[in-house]
């Protein structure tokens, strides 16, 4: 965070190198956090881009207070929400039944797999799947997600576990688990 | 704790995030509850497939963003000129609206916009003049009064005038008849005087 702090200043400062290490350090958690944010087949790429642009005209207003990642998350998050907004029906095409088998283990039906997760994750209500993206692919506490959601933290929990939960059944209704799988 | 409480707790110790008495008491009734055991498996068998998922590969210029920068700034340059344009012209047609004072008048079915004759007697003109002329004739009254005023203090004074001029005509015919008696008096005592003056000399003769 330390080197991030170095980097961010040399780019408040209007340093272009500066911000094209922050963008090559930090592309793919956007990315993939947006991926999981707004699926797949949402137009990540430009919406990572857009991230970047965001947060390049908001840098000067930015306070190194060593949670960069934080204020970063905050604006993909941002920008995911509004992109959900714009596709609020684009979700309809995703929710094909996928047939497919308990623990895939083929490259086939882990590709099945993977696609029948990204369309329940889609499914999801929002709140409930950005708490479940910043927990699981994110791997933050609910502290750290509390600053970024803005929420406390006991909400946080309550939302992940009914989203967990969720996600099993929605999971269980494609085919993939079974009632009582040990 | 019941299995419904545990339930709820189930995500959370999935994740690790469960400490102290919660902690322990989920993997105490996870011992004794096969139910409890076997949701807690469905819920690890999902963390699992959440794995399966994989990360897109994006990669992002720097410099792509830098000019899409430079190009949204330009756009709200011109943006911000076609505005200030725009209000200018605004700004122009007004003045010229004020000093052109067109006409436009519906009737018939029809819409006339006169732009060359000025109208003869503007609004607020006619309004001043009126303003004008309620002075002028409160004005009027007020003289009006002042005179009737100035009539009857002048008539009063003349009725005064009048009858001091009454008084001394009158004081004047009751001198003048006093004087013509005392004048008729003088006449009869100079006649005595004058018979008595002749009679004693021609006696003395």
């Amino acid at each position: 965070m330390g080197e991030d702090g170095d980097l961010i200043r040399r780019w408040q400062q209007g340093d272009a190198d500066a911000f094209g290490t922050v963008v090559r350090r930090w592309q793919r958690p956007v990315a993939r956090f947006l991926a999981r944010l707004v699926g797949p087949e949402a137009a990540v790429a430009d919406l990572t881009q857009e991230v970047f642009l965001r947060a390049h005209r908001a840098i000067g207003r930015y306070r190194d207070e060593g949670c960069f990642s934080t204020w970063l998350h905050r604006i993909a998050l941002n920008l995911a929400r509004d992109a959900g907004r714009r596709a609020r029906r684009a979700p309809a095409a995703l929710r094909e039944e996928v047939p497919a088998r308990v623990d895939a283990v083929d490259p086939w039906e882990r590709r099945e797999l993977a696609d029948a997760v990204s369309a329940a994750l889609v499914e999801l209500p929002a709140p409930l799947r950005e708490v479940l993206v910043l927990r699981h692919y994110e791997g933050m506490n609910f502290e750290q997600m509390a600053r970024v959601l803005g929420l406390p933290a006991s909400t946080l929990k309550s939302r992940f576990a009914v989203a967990l939960g969720r996600m099993r059944d929605r999971l269980r209704a494609m085919g993939f688990g079974e009632e009582g799988a040990t | 704790m019941t299995c419904e409480q545990i339930r709820a707790l189930l995500p959370l110790a999935v994740y690790e995030d469960l400490t102290g008495p919660d902690a322990a008491a989920v993997a105490a009734h996870l011992r004794d509850c096969a139910g409890c055991r076997a949701e807690e498996a469905s819920l690890r068998q999902t963390r699992a497939a959440l794995d399966v998922v994989p990360a897109p590969e994006v990669t992002v210029n720097a410099t792509d963003v830098l000019r899409a920068e430079s190009i949204e700034q330009a756009r709200a340059v011109r943006r911000w000129r076609r505005l200030a344009v725009a209000a200018s012209a605004l700004a122009a047609g007004l003045l010229v609206i004020l000093a052109v004072r067109p006409q436009v008048r519906v009737g018939d079915g029809v819409l006339v916009v006169r732009w060359a004759d000025p109208p003869p007697e503007p609004a607020p003109v006619v309004h001043v003049q009126q303003v004008r002329d309620f002075d002028q004739t409160e004005r009027l009254e007020i003289i009006a009064a002042l005179l009737r005023a100035a009539a009857d203090d002048a008539e009063g004074r003349d009725r005064d005038r009048k009858a001091e001029i009454a008084a001394l005509r009158a004081r004047l015919d009751a001198m003048r008849l006093t004087s013509d008696a005392r004048w008729e008096d003088i006449q009869k005592d100079m006649g005595v005087l004058y018979r008595a003056q002749f009679a004693r000399r021609e006696g003395l003769e």
